[in-house]
């Protein structure tokens, strides 16, 4: 076992003063409490060091939010340039503009973008714009996808009303079936339709779109005059460089963007047609800290650097090159691994682990050789990972399978 | 239909009775304690010693209530064997030293939590989609486990069984001592967890329910103060 005492140590301060200790997908029980850390201390390109100075070969990348490597040189110059200046002031800074109209230029559909901090501020706002404009009340989503924390849509239990969820209507992913099935039902009553560009839920694989799944929902959309939110807070910038919709081939009418596109630095994007724009102005949205000229800043350079560096491109081949090489390991030892979803964001999934406990099993050993493999969550390739730490990661996914199969077996015996 | 508002008094004495079961094997010294909710805000424990449910409150708070007077008149040996294994148990329960039977304190908070699941409307609902599902909980290093389970003539129910079974999830206690602890509402859930005194595995969006359900009973129903 890894060093941990003073993560441990901080957790039980943490759980004095914080309800608790550590809340959200970060705390220990979603993931793997005693052998991954409780606090991280600091980060460069694709690995970072915990509290107690383990350093970790990291596939997760701050659940999304890293996507060029913690402390990407080029973006903490554009933030540091900014810092001559300041953050937030009464009125938004020149950068508001500035990003706007990157995303206008980048992001084919787009007139028009609103900024905040979290993915969740601008889904629930994405939502309101669609009632806004239909007068309508029903949003479609699939089950078991994660649009955020409010009360609509979050995972968890406590806090809720049963009318929070009254207007939200679920349908399987990829049953196109079903997604007809309630708009005839809810005739005229649905204002929107939300989903992620695929399915990734967590505790489960990654499901790709059916081939004719995104055309039939845009069209069933447009027909309907509802409107298509594309939830693109996850997946943004690392399927392709002008949004996921353009890696699907199909149009929505509002997306919003957060994680990868601040490097790290907080803040989401919801950008639309023309058509939408009186709506979103009629729309009230604000925070205190929303107008941050660091986060901006690092928005714009952390946009720029991905097209330069055609960054969905590389995580993309990164990942391909990666995932091939663990499920070739992992079936060498006979553990029947699958890599779900889009290869920059993969999930794994060993066949007939319905209940979890191979994977858990597979990830803690990991944690001992220090890759840090979620075993609930999709996994983020990060474009900071050079060769060399492709291999060094390969090299150490094969002692720990081959770890694994060694337990496996003695436990079936 | 039992009333939601008497559920902290049903579970409290199905807890009792679970883990005195535990810890006095002998069917016919159970059925001393064998709870039943009566009308007018009353409940029976063996069938003639009756408590309002106030006065059984207080037993469970307090360690001191009082029956109705008229049936212990009627039946007084029957009544005073179920006082007696009542006052013995509660011996037990506030017995710091028993830390090796955590397995009797862990079937009392289990069974109240079934209880819950299969009366408490919102609690029932958030298991609902759980019912093909089975949970493991244990204390490490011990070869029995409780089984939690569902089937559609008694619902939900927590089974103590002997064999190595698979199931959907599992929880750990460290020890006796943690089970005890947590048993009594006095373990911090978030810190076992992030400790190790409580192990998680299997399928987690099923323990984050069950973590749930469980938390909001431990609010509801009376413990020894």
């Amino acid at each position: 076992m890894i060093n941990r005492t003073k993560s441990d140590l901080l957790f039980k301060r943490a759980n004095q003063v914080i309800p608790s200790g550590i809340y959200g997908h970060v705390a220990p029980g979603a993931g793997l409490p005693k052998y991954f850390p409780n606090y991280c201390f600091s980060g460069s390109g694709c690995r970072f060091i915990d509290v107690d100075g383990n350093e970790w070969l990291d596939f997760m990348c701050g659940f999304g939010a890293v996507l060029h490597g913690y402390c990407h040189p080029f973006i903490e110059n554009s933030v540091k340039l900014q810092h001559q200046h300041g953050s937030v002031f009464n009125q938004p800074s020149m950068l508001m503009v500035e990003l706007a109209e990157r995303l206008v230029d980048q992001i084919d559909f787009a007139d028009w973008a609103v900024f905040a901090k979290n993915g969740s501020d601008l889904t629930t706002w994405a939502i309101r714009v669609a009632r806004e404009k239909t007068g309508r009340e029903y949003v479609i989503r699939a089950k078991g996808a994660y649009h955020g924390v409010d009360a609509w849509c979050d995972p968890g239990l406590g806090g809720r009303i049963p009318s929070d969820r009254s207007h939200i209507l679920e349908f399987e992913w990829n049953d196109f079936d079903q997604v007809e099935s309630l708009f005839k039902e809810f005739n005229n009553q649905i204002a929107a339709v939300i989903l992620t560009p695929y399915h990734h839920p967590s505790f489960a694989p990654s499901i790709l779109p059916l081939d004719q799944f995104w055309r039939n929902v845009e069209d069933l959309c447009k027909t309907n005059e509802t409107l298509l939110v594309l939830d693109d807070v996850r997946c943004g910038w690392r399927l392709h460089d002008c949004g996921s919709h353009k890696y699907f081939g199909f149009t929505p009418d509002l997306a919003v963007y957060s994680k990868a596109l601040g490097n790290g630095y907080a803040i989401s994007a919801c950008v639309g047609s023309n058509q939408y724009r009186n709506s979103a102005a009629e729309v009230f949205l604000t925070g205190s800290c929303w107008n941050d000229a660091y986060a901006m800043a690092a928005a714009l350079a952390s946009i720029k650097l991905s097209i330069k560096e055609k960054t969905a491109q590389s995580v993309l081949k990164k990942g391909k090159q990666f995932c091939e090489h663990i499920e070739s390991i992992a079936n060498k030892f006979g553990i029947p691994l699958k890599m779900t979803g889009v290869p920059s964001m993969p999930y794994p999934w060993i066949e007939g682990d319905d209940n979890l406990y191979q994977i858990q099993s597979f990830c803690k050993i990991a944690t001992t050789y220090g890759l840090y493999f979620h075993p609930h969550h999709n996994w983020f390739i990060s474009d900071a990972m050079t060769d060399d730490d492709l291999e060094q990661a390969v090299k150490l996914t094969h002692k720990a399978f081959e770890q694994y199969a060694i337990e496996l077996g003695s436990n079936e015996c | 239909m039992i009333e939601e508002s008497r559920l902290p008094i049903l579970a409290a004495a199905r807890s009792i009775h679970a883990s005195a079961s535990m810890l006095f094997p002998k069917k016919d010294v159970q059925s001393f304690l064998v709870p039943q909710l009566l009308s007018k805000n009353r409940i029976s424990i063996g069938g003639t010693l009756i408590f309002s449910d106030h006065q059984f409150f207080n037993i469970v708070q307090k360690g001191f209530g009082i029956p109705k007077i008229q049936n212990v008149i009627v039946s007084p040996l029957r009544s005073f064997l179920s006082i007696f294994i009542l006052w013995k148990f509660g011996k037990f329960y506030k017995s710091e030293k028993k830390t090796s039977q955590g397995f009797a304190y862990l079937f009392g908070s289990l069974e109240a939590i079934c209880t819950y699941l299969n009366n408490h409307s919102k609690i029932g609902k958030i298991f609902d989609s759980e019912k093909n599902c089975r949970l493991l909980v244990n204390i490490a290093g011990a070869k029995s486990n409780f089984l939690i389970s569902y089937e559609s003539k008694n619902g939900w129910s927590v089974n103590f069984i002997e064999e190595k079974i698979s199931a959907t999830a599992s929880l750990t206690f460290k020890n006796h001592e943690t089970a005890r602890e947590a048993s009594l509402g006095s373990l911090d859930p978030w810190l076992a967890l992030a400790t190790g005194d409580i192990l998680l595995a299997g399928r987690i969006p099923m323990l984050d329910k069950f973590g749930y359900i469980s938390r909001m009973v431990r609010n509801e129903i009376p413990y020894p103060k």
